[in-house]
């Protein structure tokens, strides 16, 4: 507006050019300032403080990117479904999320991205913690569980519940809240299970008479397929391996290096991390002891059609079908992109 | 709906035709491929989610679920407000003692009362009704006051030279003095309740159309997504005209 | 009649205190109104007429002074005295039946008998057939006839009418001067009738009073001794014509002081 007046106030102006440029500075301030160099390459990744982003974050800190070239935006989005939102309105190149936000999008017949790789498994810090009364499956009937909905972890109520033949519907009453908010509810005695990951998963084995149901490794795919209900997937903006697919090399490369870091030096990786997360350390280097990384030679085994994880994630979608969660499990193998891996 | 005027046939044809048009060119745009559905579902896959929707016996569930959270908190919330608004509108004493925390009170938005209320009430239907109740009942409030400070006091003192008594007063002349603005006001916030009812279900909510809605983004499923939208808005229109006729029936001297 | 006037002001002063200082309306007044007398108050705009009626009625507590009703000194507002305000005020949610029944309603009368008292109230001023009409509907004389029905239907002593016709057009206002007169004859009321038109003053009083400019005190005080019906040739009459020009002759003095007033301040 100010731009349009054809003579301003010479001081109006500058009070103008400095407004736009606070405005501007607001804008884009946090992702310019990182971008100073010219010569590196931009690359936008989606994350959060979770554990599957830990990778991007160590290559960060240790340099692993800057030395292929490339410059790491870094985006915090809490839900996986934020995140893939972001994804396909065009503003990240490469994002983890959960697996049931992929699949959704999959099902919903988007295209837009691929799967490259799957870093971790969290299967003994994921799973269903109750009371002290309740000793088994069964005996959550007529219970308030607490899920987040859409999360790997009302996958595994959901498993878990049928596998007992409960029927989620109408033999238990589901309570939709996020995990943070589980504590509290759980704490009151408002819910009396809780479907949680880590670290809300510790923070309520913490509450008095709180004990673990079950965890991931009850799972039944987790039996069958060794995948837990909602694994960690790194995804590709489409147009990434398309437009630049050296900067996508790159990208990968870097991002195995740091895998190889959090396996080789997980207490370095955890003084790395509590910026990140905030946690303390002694907590951190814990979260990391229940993770297990895929490296890149296992990446390859578990991706490439018909490998176990493939199959695995398939019957992951068609286990969503069943649940009306999605309309119709898509063919995963469309979107996996094992190739990509360098 | 609009009511600039009353709708002449004319009027009603053009927007029927209007309203058709629209829904064939947003269709076409999505049958072009001009838009992905996941940014733009086409009204024919959204009428294809209701209908997957119903036959899971989800659909009536949601939408009772939200209009009872309305209904309930909305009610209460009016209920509450026309006698006390009114008590405060003709009392400049108690008008001052409450004015502070009613205007504290206003501004918050319903969703600002999610943490407490569920430390308060917690995961209940309660719950969801108290959001309801805490988003409409300052502004439903205010309005009773504005409305009970209109009546013209030309006809308290005709009333009162009749032989009327203070209560006399209250029954006779403010409170359907006041009638047309308080409905007026409470038609206003009848819409603002569905807001809060909206933001009510965003946590802890299991049915509901905003939960509904909430979900379908989840699991990018703009179809459900904008279904709930447009359920929101047949609801809101059904309960409108239901309004209208209640209207005319308690202000017959209006028309 | 009994010994003490319908109405006894006594040393009546009221000021007004408002945001640009202290206004005084009304100053020193004393005017005693006997049982079945039509008086009629003049004067200029802002002279404090209508003060003096809201102070009769109780709508206003008195600076100084004190009114005596049937020698009961006035405490508040009360139903003695039926008020006609010159915006109607009827009650746009009630019929034209329920307007009129309004004051009986207040007396808990039951139903059946107010709605009769109505009827024939409604009868008395020709809204027959209008009885479940709404006042939005009607127009400005027939609003003001129910207006004076409901007053009526409420039986007090004195009727206090301040510029009921003022808001009128001319022939409405001549019938409906008329039925006023018709009905004080016929219901012996005590009337108190404001206005700020000579003629109308001529027409319906047996005593006119005539207020000085703010503050309002009482200037003179005749007795309207035209023969009735005052018709038109009663109208041609000298003697009208020399009461018209006492009247005038006071009003257009205390007019003029009270635009120089005005001009000043």
């Amino acid at each position: 507006m100010t731009l349009k007046t054809p003579h301003p106030h010479p001081g109006r102006c500058i009070v103008s050019l400095c407004c736009t440029l606070l405005v501007l500075f607001a804008a884009f301030g946090p992702s310019l300032s990182v971008a100073e160099s010219p010569k590196k390459e931009t690359v936008v990744y989606g994350g959060s403080t979770w554990l599957g982003h830990y990778p991007v974050w160590v290559g960060m800190k240790k340099g692993y990117f800057e030395q292929k070239g490339l410059d790491i935006s870094f985006k915090q989005f809490h839900a996986s479904s934020a995140r893939m939102g972001s994804l396909l309105a065009g503003d990240l190149d490469f994002a983890s999320t959960g697996s049931i936000s992929a699949l959704a999008l999959m099902a919903y017949g988007v295209h837009s991205f691929y799967v490259v790789a799957t870093q971790d498994s969290y299967a003994t810090v994921e799973g269903i913690i109750a009371t002290k009364d309740i000793s088994d499956i069964r005996d959550l009937k007529g219970k308030k569980i607490a899920v987040t909905f859409a999360s790997s972890s009302h996958v595994l109520v959901l498993d878990a519940l049928e596998s007992e033949g409960l029927d989620p519907g109408r033999d238990v009453s589901l309570i939709n809240l996020k995990v943070s908010e589980m504590p509290a509810a759980f704490r009151s005695g408002e819910v009396d299970a809780c479907g949680v990951w880590t670290p809300f998963f510790n923070r309520l084995l913490a509450v008095e008479g709180a004990h673990t149901l079950m965890d991931d490794t009850a799972f039944s795919l987790y039996r069958s397929h060794e995948i837990g209900p909602g694994p960690d997937l790194l995804v590709v903006s489409k147009k990434m391996p398309e437009r630049r697919p050296e900067t996508t090399k790159a990208f990968l490369e870097a991002y195995f290096q740091s895998v190889d870091f959090l396996i080789s030096d997980p207490e370095e990786s955890a003084a790395l991390l509590v910026d990140l997360t905030g946690l303390n350390l002694e907590d951190q280097a814990a979260v990391l002891k229940d993770v297990k990384w895929n490296d890149l030679k296992k990446q390859q085994r578990m991706l490439v059609n018909p490998g176990a994880f493939a199959g695995g994630l398939q019957q992951l979608a068609s286990f969503l079908e069943k649940h009306g969660q999605i309309d119709r499990a898509p063919h995963v193998k469309d979107w996996l992109r094992p190739d990509l891996l360098p | 709906m609009i009511t600039p005027m009353h709708k002449s046939p004319r009027y009603l044809l053009i927007s029927a035709v209007s309203f058709v048009c629209m829904v064939l060119l947003w269709e076409a745009i999505c049958r072009l491929g001009l838009i992905e559905p996941v940014f733009l579902p086409s009204p024919s896959r959204v009428l294809l989610r209701a209908i997957a929707l119903q036959e899971r016996g989800e659909l009536l569930i949601h939408i009772l679920a939200s209009c009872r959270r309305v209904m309930v908190g909305f009610l209460a919330a009016a209920l509450a407000a026309v006698p006390f608004g009114i008590f405060l509108g003709t009392s400049r004493l108690f008008l001052s003692i409450f004015d502070p925390v009613i205007s504290l009170l206003r501004p918050l938005p319903s969703m600002s009362w999610i943490p407490l209320s569920l430390l308060w009430l917690g995961i209940s239907e309660t719950q969801k009704y108290s959001i309801v109740f805490m988003g409409s009942f300052a502004p439903s409030l205010l309005y009773v006051i504005e409305a009970t400070k209109s009546v013209d006091p030309v006809l308290v003192r005709a009333a009162q030279n009749l032989g009327a008594g203070r209560a006399d007063v209250m029954r006779e002349v403010i409170l359907p003095g006041a009638l047309p603005q308080i409905i007026a006001g409470l038609k206003v916030m009848l819409g603002i309740a569905w807001t809060c009812v909206i933001s009510a279900e965003l946590v802890a909510a299991s049915n509901g159309l905003g939960f509904m809605i909430m979900n379908g983004k989840e699991y990018f499923q703009t179809d459900t997504v904008m279904l709930g939208m447009v359920l929101i808005s047949l609801t809101v229109m059904i309960i409108d005209a239901v309004f209208k006729r209640i209207e005319r029936k308690v202000l017959p001297w209006m028309s | 009649m009994n010994g003490s006037p319908e109405i006894e002001i006594r040393g009546l002063s009221k000021t007004f205190r408002t945001d640009r200082g202290e206004v005084e309306a009304l100053r020193n007044v004393d005017l005693a109104i006997h049982s079945g007398e039509f008086v009629v108050v003049v004067g200029a705009s802002g002279c404090g007429k209508t003060t003096l009626l809201n102070l009769v009625a109780g709508f206003e507590r008195p600076t100084h002074g004190e009114i005596f009703l049937k020698g009961e000194p006035v405490r508040g507002i009360h139903p003695k005295c039926g008020m006609i305000f010159q915006q109607y005020a009827l009650f746009p949610w009630k019929t034209v039946r329920e307007n009129v029944e309004f004051g009986l309603k207040m007396k808990r009368v039951p139903k059946k008998e107010r709605s009769e008292t109505a009827e024939g109230f409604i009868e008395l001023v020709g809204l027959k057939g209008f009885e479940d009409s709404y006042p939005n509907t009607l127009s400005g004389g027939m609003k003001q006839r129910v207006s004076i029905a409901r007053a009526l239907a409420n039986d007090p002593r004195v009727m206090l009418l301040d510029e009921p016709f003022a808001a009128l057009d001319a022939m409405t206002r001549q019938v409906l001067q008329e039925q006023l007169i018709r009905i004080q004859e016929r219901q012996g009321k005590t009337m108190v009738f404001i206005t700020h038109s000579i003629d109308e003053a001529l027409l319906l009083s047996s005593r006119i009073v005539i207020m000085t400019a703010r503050p309002g005190q009482i200037s003179q005080d005749i007795e309207n001794d035209l023969p009735r019906p005052r018709n038109a040739s009663v109208q041609l009459s000298k003697r009208y014509i020399e009461l018209k020009e006492l009247v005038w002759d006071t009003v257009q003095a205390e007019v003029l002081k009270s635009m120089a007033a005005g001009a000043t301040g």
